[in-house]
Parts: C-alpha cells; structure tokens; sequence
C-alpha cells in the first residue's frame, strides 16, 4: 500500500524534510489548540447525547406510569379475586355436608304406581283434522284387515 | 496504509475531557514505539465518529507533524502553517462522518489538508513570509540554530518553487511513504502522473538545493 516506508511516525524522515518537523514548543501549542478548538465538537455530541436520552425519558415517563398504573390494578383485582375464593372456601368448610335426601329410583317407581290410570276413552270426541292426521301419518295396515 | 498501527498509551474512552487532557507528551512518536495497545486507523475513525475525544487526540499525534511539514512547505510561514493544520483537523472532525468504514484516514485527510492550505492561501490574509533573523533562537547553541533555520529557509524556498503538483507528489512520497495510487487519489489524478510529478519534482528540487548551497558558498 505504501511505498516501502512504514508509518512516517516511526520512520526517519529525509534529511532535508527533517528540517520542517515543528519543533517541541510549536508542536505543543499547535497540539494545545487543535484539541481546545475540538472540545466544543466533543461536547455538542456528548449534549446532543444527553438530550436525546432526555428526550426518551421525557416521551417514556407517562408511558411506565402508565403500565404501573395497569399493573397495579391487575395485582389488586387479581389479589381481591383471590381473597373471596379464599372467603368462599372458608364458608365452604363451615357448612354441614348433608346427605342426599331426594327420591331414589325404588321411591320413584312406587310413586308412579300410586299415581291413579287415566281414562282410557278421552272425554270429548277428537276433532277431525285429528283424525285426519292420524290416518295419514300412523300405521299402515292391509285393506284385508281393514275390511275385517 | 492500512496495516498501520498507531499506538496510544491508553485505552480509547473519554470525551471533551479526554480530549482536553490528552496530551502524550511532544515526544510521542517515541511514546508509540514502546508497547501500548495497537489501535488501527479504521477503528479510531470509527471512534472519533462515535464521538470519542481520546481517539481524535490520537489521530493528531499521529498526523500532526507530516502536517505542519506540508503546510509550512506550502504556507512558507510557520502561523499559517498552524492556522493551515488546525483548519485541516477541525474540518476533518466535522466531516469524518462522510469517510466510510474501513477507509483509511490518511490520504482523506490530506485531502482535507490540501483544501484548507488552499484556502487560506486564497484568501489572501497570510502573514508576510519573513525569514527568522540570524540570532532569533534562544536555544542552547544559537550559532548552529541559526544555521538549521538557514537550511530550513533554502529547503523552504526550494520547495516553494516547486509547481505545486510536483510539491504534493515529492512531499506525501517523502513524508507519508505513500504510493503513487494513494498520492493520486489525493491530488485528483491518475497514478501515472503522480510518477511523473514526482520524477520531475525531485530532479527540479535537487537543483534548486544544489543551487542554493552553491550560492550560499559564494556568500
């Protein structure tokens, strides 16, 4: 890349270029007033840093309260929830375990033997779309059986 | 370009206080050579653009000094070459979120470089370019001093007298090691011409020394 010679800090210069190198006076005032002239650069970047990450926590703050504001409503209607199951099953506890006290499937069958027959012959005569209705949609029988 | 490491004496993290604080010392190129975790030029991109001071702090070590090299070479003033340099980091910071993953750091950045040399330039508000006085220096031995800041003003002129693709060719060949398809892309043109301003740049800059050091003679 280069011509042979390494970094110019490390080689010798020529002779007669040696000539121009500044001399330890100038190169320390020189070096003095590069840097101060640079100083404002690093310290607008370094502000403009620091205005940015104010910026962000400017923009985040009602953000974060926000979400504290979600989450501790969460936790109090999730610890509330929790404390009246814990009320439900105390009252749980205090409650006699009864027996089951309802009709079994013997008292059930004696229940309907008590009950009386109904008539066998309804009352009142059925009306004839009754009739009707049960001539199209009941049994099919032969017209032998019918006739008899 | 990219199996280069660049080496930071501590881990990358940090911010504008890293970056103010970041200071490796002027001899840090030497600081790089002994241990420290290597860090990768994609991943200190990738750093600085996630907003990262300490990786900046690192990539500037790293490039200050070819910097100033070529920006004085251009600017011939060294206030200009500093106003040139830091313009070039400081654009770069703002735009590096354009450089894509993986890209190395360096020929963009030239790039960069060259535009804000480009602009200063063009601006027309450069310092006059006026030669250090002999017995400017306070250092320890002024004599030889003086005499490093003479050379340096022949090297400076010579290179200034260059035409400006042969300057960028010979300067980020010289000083970056780069190759010519890296120099190319920076400078906006094909390899081949790349070749061909550093060939003729280098014969022309010899020359121009080689002048140079015999007028200096004669005075």
């Amino acid at each position: 890349m280069t011509n042979g010679s390494d970094d110019p800090r490390r080689r010798s210069w020529p002779p007669w270029l040696a000539l121009l190198r500044p001399e330890p006076a100038t190169r320390d005032r020189l070096r003095e007033r590069i840097l101060a002239g640079a100083a404002p650069f690093f310290e607008a970047s370094m502000s403009s840093w620091q205005d940015v990450a104010a910026g962000w926590s400017r923009a985040l703050v009602p953000i974060a309260a926000t979400l504290a504001l979600a989450f501790g409503a969460l936790a109090w209607s999730a610890n509330t929830m929790h404390a009246g199951a814990a009320v439900d099953r105390t009252m749980a506890a205090e409650l006699p375990v009864l027996p089951w006290e309802g009709p079994g499937m013997v008292e059930l069958a004696e229940l309907e033997l008590q009950v009386p027959p109904g008539p066998l012959l309804a009352a009142q005569a059925p009306d004839s779309d009754q009739i009707l209705t049960a001539a199209l949609y009941g049994p099919v029988r032969s017209a032998g059986a019918a006739e008899r | 370009m990219d199996a280069r490491t660049v080496q930071s004496g501590s881990a990358i993290a940090g911010g504008p206080a890293a970056v103010r604080g970041a200071r490796p010392g002027p001899e840090a190129g030497a600081d790089a050579r002994s241990g420290g975790p290597p860090v990768d030029e994609p991943e200190l991109v990738r750093a600085v653009q996630g907003g990262d001071g300490e990786a900046f702090a690192v990539l500037v070590e790293r490039y200050m000094d070819p910097a100033y090299a070529v920006a004085l070479s251009i600017l011939r003033h060294e206030q200009d070459a500093e106003d040139g340099v830091q313009a070039a980091f400081l654009r770069a910071l703002e735009r590096i979120g354009q450089l894509r993953d993986g890209s190395p750091f360096g020929p963009w950045f030239y790039r960069v470089l060259r535009s804000s040399c480009l602009n200063l330039r063009r601006r027309e508000t450069l310092r006059r370019h006026q030669p250090i006085p002999a017995g400017a220096s306070g250092g320890p031995n002024p004599a030889r001093e003086v005499e490093r800041r003479a050379t340096r003003e022949r090297v400076l002129e010579a290179i200034a007298a260059l035409p400006e693709m042969q300057r960028w060719a010979v300067l980020l060949y010289d000083l970056e090691g780069y190759d010519h398809r890296e120099i190319a892309a920076i400078l906006e043109v094909a390899p081949g011409t790349s070749r061909a301003h550093l060939h003729h740049g280098r014969r022309k800059l010899r020359r121009l020394l080689e002048e140079s050091g015999a007028k200096k003679e004669e005075g």
